[in-house]
């Protein structure tokens, strides 16, 4: 082999190869030539990719707590703002927290919670929505939602949603969180009057309140017992939280108005005389004082009541009479009508029955003439209420009450709501014609 | 190594005076030798796909790094909040303006710019050569300058260092110069795939504006090389999308009005804000040297102003796209940051502060069409407000628009997105804007920054544009020319012709073969066969769908040859020469 006679340029590392040389002498050294290998850059490169991972793995590490700090720092600036009702400051520092931390769905949630705060449902939907979708059983999440569309009026996705809620997953407190997305589904059922839907949700929801430290989820079903008008299961509910020695004055005011309802008057006696008791050393209740005051009336003036003596009865409906006229005087004179004038023979209703019994005992629309006919007939009958007479003819006592019914339900529709005993007359019908006491 | 030891003038040593370890370590060498030969020697092909996964790994990492690096520059430059201080937003990207300015003039001139022209120049100018001193200078001033404010994304920047990575690798292992040049493409997808998170629109987009052709061979590699980026990205900072879009949907066909009208607006757009920086971007560069220092600055003093007001304008915008696709502003704010960007990423741009057009891109399609979605839903009383899907498909149709690179867009939207719901009307609004742009601006945007700076790059959109000739376009018929061996009678029926002049003759079974004409008359006049006639073969033949280019290198010396059908070689549909391509080529 005979080497060239003039330097040339080395092909592989661009060095000059002497005169006379076979081969560039850098890249036939034993360690050049072993350094500058294919194998040996690969293999140096991999140790770069190492040592590259390790050092970017420092590097995104501290980048991350920084980022984590950072966020901490936003949301604990938010969680102050949104605690002082300041909903735009919180907005925009949790914006700023899910910059640093865009996958914290716990950050997502609040600021979800922010939006419905400033009133920007939407928004919050659209957030939430996304949440959703990433945790579908996540609770919270389906309860806000669910609140959203119950406050837009679309049900269907409320109730799905309340549903999503209930069985969902809670982070923590599943059992007390479950039920209170139930109470919430049932108030939101009972404001849209699905009083049968609530109820049914409510009787299911019972079963599930803890027989411990459960007084104040009995209270909140006894309350919507009676909003969704099923006042039986409302007074068991109230009674369960009456068990404990300390019951709220909420428990006995339930109690009593649900005694109201079911027309145990003296129970509901009973029941708000404690509320009114406890309730004074507080505030007073206007609520409490008028079913009370209600209540006595009606164990009063109430003719029906059993273990009643003739001449008590006889009084009481002489006295439920002479309340009624009154009622229907004062309603008359308020709506300018002059029941005097009506009286006189030419203005007499000739529809008057001459037995003094009345037509109906309740009417839609109650014009003046009705007023005058009523009137005519209550005056008609009350000389016929003396003791003597109802001992022979005791048939009076139910026409009397009738026709106080029917003029104290005239007077209500025209006049609006009563109070005090002419109040008090109507809760006696709803017991004299229910049937049952 | 043999040789060296018996070289000329050095005495081999006697064998008795080497020592047992040297001997010993001789055959360490040897073995080693010969294992590593058979077991660690690649063919080029494999070579190059474990330099693509190795080009993945590293710039995925690097970009990892580069990421942190802006949002740490951001946290001390400007501050952790997002609306920072006045005199942060005037003095930050100010400052930094100068030091970036200092850096590119006297430390590393080639990381000025977007970074995707440069790569391209360095594909077709320089051998896929980029200095290793560019990834670094790009890594520093782009850093520095996004995280300072000024209105520039991350992804070209991340598109170069992966080149300058890849480029860096080639050159360590001597590689060809063919090879060096196909490297720089696949540093540059896995560097855009770790930027975006979006392998595929990263590996579209580089055949789309760099490589121009889709390749088998460099495919693999460019998809090998994103993948791995992605994933060394994702295993660092997480597998979450680039924004966390919400659920999109395409309600109705009537929806493709708005959608067309945003295309409209995109593409108006688009085209303005490529106007601006055609023509603002040479008559800065003409300005005296000195005030290349000042450029930089005086851009950022004037983004610092914007950004009093808007300072969602400032640095990247990623943060806002994602408010965006949340339909957290009104339609005017969104307008008036759409508006507002394209004046403070022009003001950038063309300030000659290094950083990217992506993102800009990006933040403004996703504000134009939020406004469009938000103002359909509030104007036109639509029930239900669709401004994620509008800004989504917006981002796509102003990316087509002002980069010009209608596939990937559409590929981008997918990927970005997770889903297909919105491909029509992302491919209804792209084409609208693509073809405004086209129509009135020629030349796209990386094309013109190139020849800006002196570089007339091939431009892959009018490489798109170009219509390609095959074989059927140049042949011309056979009859008279091309006759079988078993029907030479048929020759006889032909006028004489001149002397010399060639047929084709098919031998049955055989080859096509090439027979002057008069011998081959006699021969059938005779009476005799074709077998007596001195014919030069075997003739190669062409098929009417092969590529002219490619017919030329297969006619070589032949003066004709036959085009066959695919379907029956024994039907020929014409014949073509040398003369015949050229006549194509001319015409």
């Amino acid at each position: 082999m005979t080497e060239p006679a003039i330097e040339r340029i080395c092909p592989r590392c661009g060095g000059v190869i002497p005169a006379g040389a076979a081969g560039c002498p850098r890249c036939e050294h034993r360690w050049t030539a072993f350094l500058s290998s294919r194998e040996t850059v690969l293999g140096g490169s991999l140790l770069v990719v190492i040592a590259l991972f390790f050092v970017t793995g420092g590097v995104v590490r501290a980048y991350h707590e920084k980022l984590h700090d950072l966020a901490g720092q936003w949301f604990a600036a938010a969680e102050t703002s949104l605690s002082a009702g300041n909903a735009p400051a919180a907005l925009a520092d949790l914006r700023t927290a899910l910059v640093y931390e865009p996958e914290d769905l716990r950050i997502q949630f609040r600021l979800a919670q922010a939006l419905i705060a400033a009133g920007r449902d939407e928004e919050a939907r659209t957030y939430l929505e996304g949440l959703l979708a990433q945790a579908p059983s996540n609770a919270e999440v389906n309860l806000s939602l669910a609140q959203i569309a119950a406050k837009s009026g679309n049900e269907t996705d409320a109730l799905r949603y309340y549903h999503g809620a209930i069985y969902g997953v809670w982070p923590n407190n599943p059992e007390t969180n479950r039920l209170n997305a139930r109470f919430e589904l049932c108030r939101s059922l009972v404001a849209r009057n699905e009083d049968a839907n609530a109820d049914g949700e409510l009787i299911s929801l019972v079963s599930e309140i803890p027989s411990k430290n459960g007084s104040v989820f009995h209270e909140q079903a006894g309350e919507l017992f009676l909003r969704a008008g099923d006042p039986n299961r409302a007074l068991a509910e109230f009674r369960a939280v009456l068990r404990s020695p300390k019951a709220p004055v909420a428990a006995w005011k339930g109690a009593g108005m649900a005694a109201y309802e079911l027309q145990y008057f003296a129970v509901a006696e009973r029941y708000l005389e404690r509320a009114q008791r406890i309730g004074k050393e507080e505030k007073e209740d206007p609520e409490v004082n008028s079913y009370l005051e209600t209540s006595r009336l009606v164990l009063q003036w109430d003719p029906y009541l059993p273990r009643l003596k003739e001449p008590q009865r006889d009084d009481r409906v002489r006295h439920d009479l002479a309340q009624a006229i009154a009622r229907l005087e004062s309603c008359a004179k308020a709506s300018g009508l002059d029941l005097a004038v009506q009286l006189s023979p030419a203005g007499q209703d000739s529809s008057a029955p001459r037995d003094g019994k009345p037509q109906g005992s309740s009417r839609a629309n109650v014009s003046a003439p009705d007023f005058a006919a009523l009137y005519s007939q209550a005056q008609t009958l009350r000389p016929q209420l003396s003791e003597r007479n109802l001992r022979r003819h005791p048939e009076q006592i139910d026409a009397a009450m009738n026709l106080v019914f029917t003029i104290e339900t005239a007077a209500a529709q025209k006049c609006g709501e009563p109070a005090g005993l002419d109040k008090a007359l109507l809760e006696i019908q709803k017991t004299a014609q229910g049937g049952e006491r | 190594m043999s040789e060296i030891a018996s070289a000329p003038g050095v005495p081999p040593p006697a064998p008795e005076a080497q020592s047992a370890p040297k001997r010993e370590r001789s055959r360490i060498e040897r073995l080693w030798t010969v294992w590593r030969r058979k077991a660690l020697t690649l063919r080029e092909g494999q070579l190059f796909l474990l330099l693509a996964v190795i080009i993945g790994l590293l710039s995925g990492a690097v970009v990892v790094c580069f990421r942190v690096a802006i949002d740490w520059a951001r946290f001390w430059l400007l501050g952790p909040s997002m609306e920072p201080g006045i005199p942060r937003v005037l003095l930050a990207p100010s400052l930094a303006g100068i030091a970036v300015a200092f850096l590119v003039i006297y430390a590393f001139r080639r990381a000025r710019g977007s970074g995707v022209n440069q790569t391209k120049a360095a594909v077709y100018v320089f051998d896929g050569h980029i200095p290793f001193r560019t990834v670094i200078g790009k890594f520093v001033t782009c850093a520095l300058a996004i995280g300072s404010g000024q209105s520039l994304g991350p992804e070209d920047p991340s598109l170069q260092m992966g080149a300058g990575i890849a480029s860096t690798l080639g050159r360590s292992l001597r590689l060809s110069r063919e090879k060096q040049r196909l490297l720089a493409p696949i540093g540059a997808a896995a560097g855009l795939a770790a930027a975006f998170n979006a392998p595929i629109s990263a590996t579209i987009f580089v055949i789309e504006e760099i490589i121009g052709t889709w390749s088998g061979g460099v495919l693999g590699a460019l998809i090998l090389a994103a993948i791995s980026s992605v994933v060394v990205m994702r295993e660092f900072l997480g597998s979450a999308p680039m924004f966390r879009v919400p659920t999109v949907i395409f309600r109705r066909p009537t929806e493709l009005i708005g959608y067309a009208v945003l295309g409209v607006i995109s593409g108006i757009a688009g085209l303005a804000f490529l106007k601006f920086i055609a023509y603002f971007r040479p008559r800065l560069r003409k300005l005296p040297r000195w005030t290349q220092f000042a450029q930089p600055a005086v851009a950022g003093l004037l983004i610092g102003i914007i950004g009093i007001w808007l300072p969602q304008v400032m640095g990247s915008g990623y943060p806002v796209i994602d408010q965006v696709l949340h339909d957290q502003f009104v339609w005017k704010a969104l307008l008036l940051l759409g508006v507002f960007k394209i004046i403070a990423t022009g003001i950038s741009f063309v300030s000659g502060t290094p950083g990217g057009m992506f993102a800009p891109a990006l933040f403004i399609g996703a504000t134009l069409g939020g406004a469009v979605g938000e103002f359909e839903h509030v104007i036109l009383h639509r029930p239900v407000s669709s401004v994620p899907e509008f800004a989504l498909v917006g981002m796509g149709t102003f990316f087509a628009a002002f980069l010009r690179v209608p596939i990937t867009s559409v590929f981008m939207v997918v990927e970005v997105s997770q889903h297909y719901t919105m491909i029509v009307p992302t491919i209804v609004a792209n084409m609208i804007a693509y073809f405004i742009s086209h129509k009135y601006q020629k030349v796209p945007l990386f094309d013109f920054l190139a020849r800006q700076d002196g570089f007339f790059l091939p431009s892959i959109e009018e490489m798109r544009e170009q219509t390609t000739l095959h074989v059927e376009d140049a042949m011309r018929p056979s009859a008279g020319i091309v006759f079988r061996e078993d029907n030479l009678k048929s020759l006889l029926e032909q006028p004489e012709a001149k002397d010399g002049a060639q047929v084709l003759l098919w031998k049955r079974n055989g080859p096509w073969m090439i027979a002057v004409r008069e011998e081959l008359r006699q021969a059938a006049a005779n009476g005799g066969s074709a077998e007596s006639v001195a014919a030069k073969g075997p003739v190669p033949q062409l098929y009417p769908d092969q590529h002219l280019d490619e017919a030329l290198r297969i006619i070589g010396d032949w003066p004709m040859v036959p085009v066959v059908n695919r379907a029956n070689l024994e039907k020929v549909e014409g014949v073509i020469s040398v003369d015949d391509v050229l006549h194509k080529y001319r015409s």
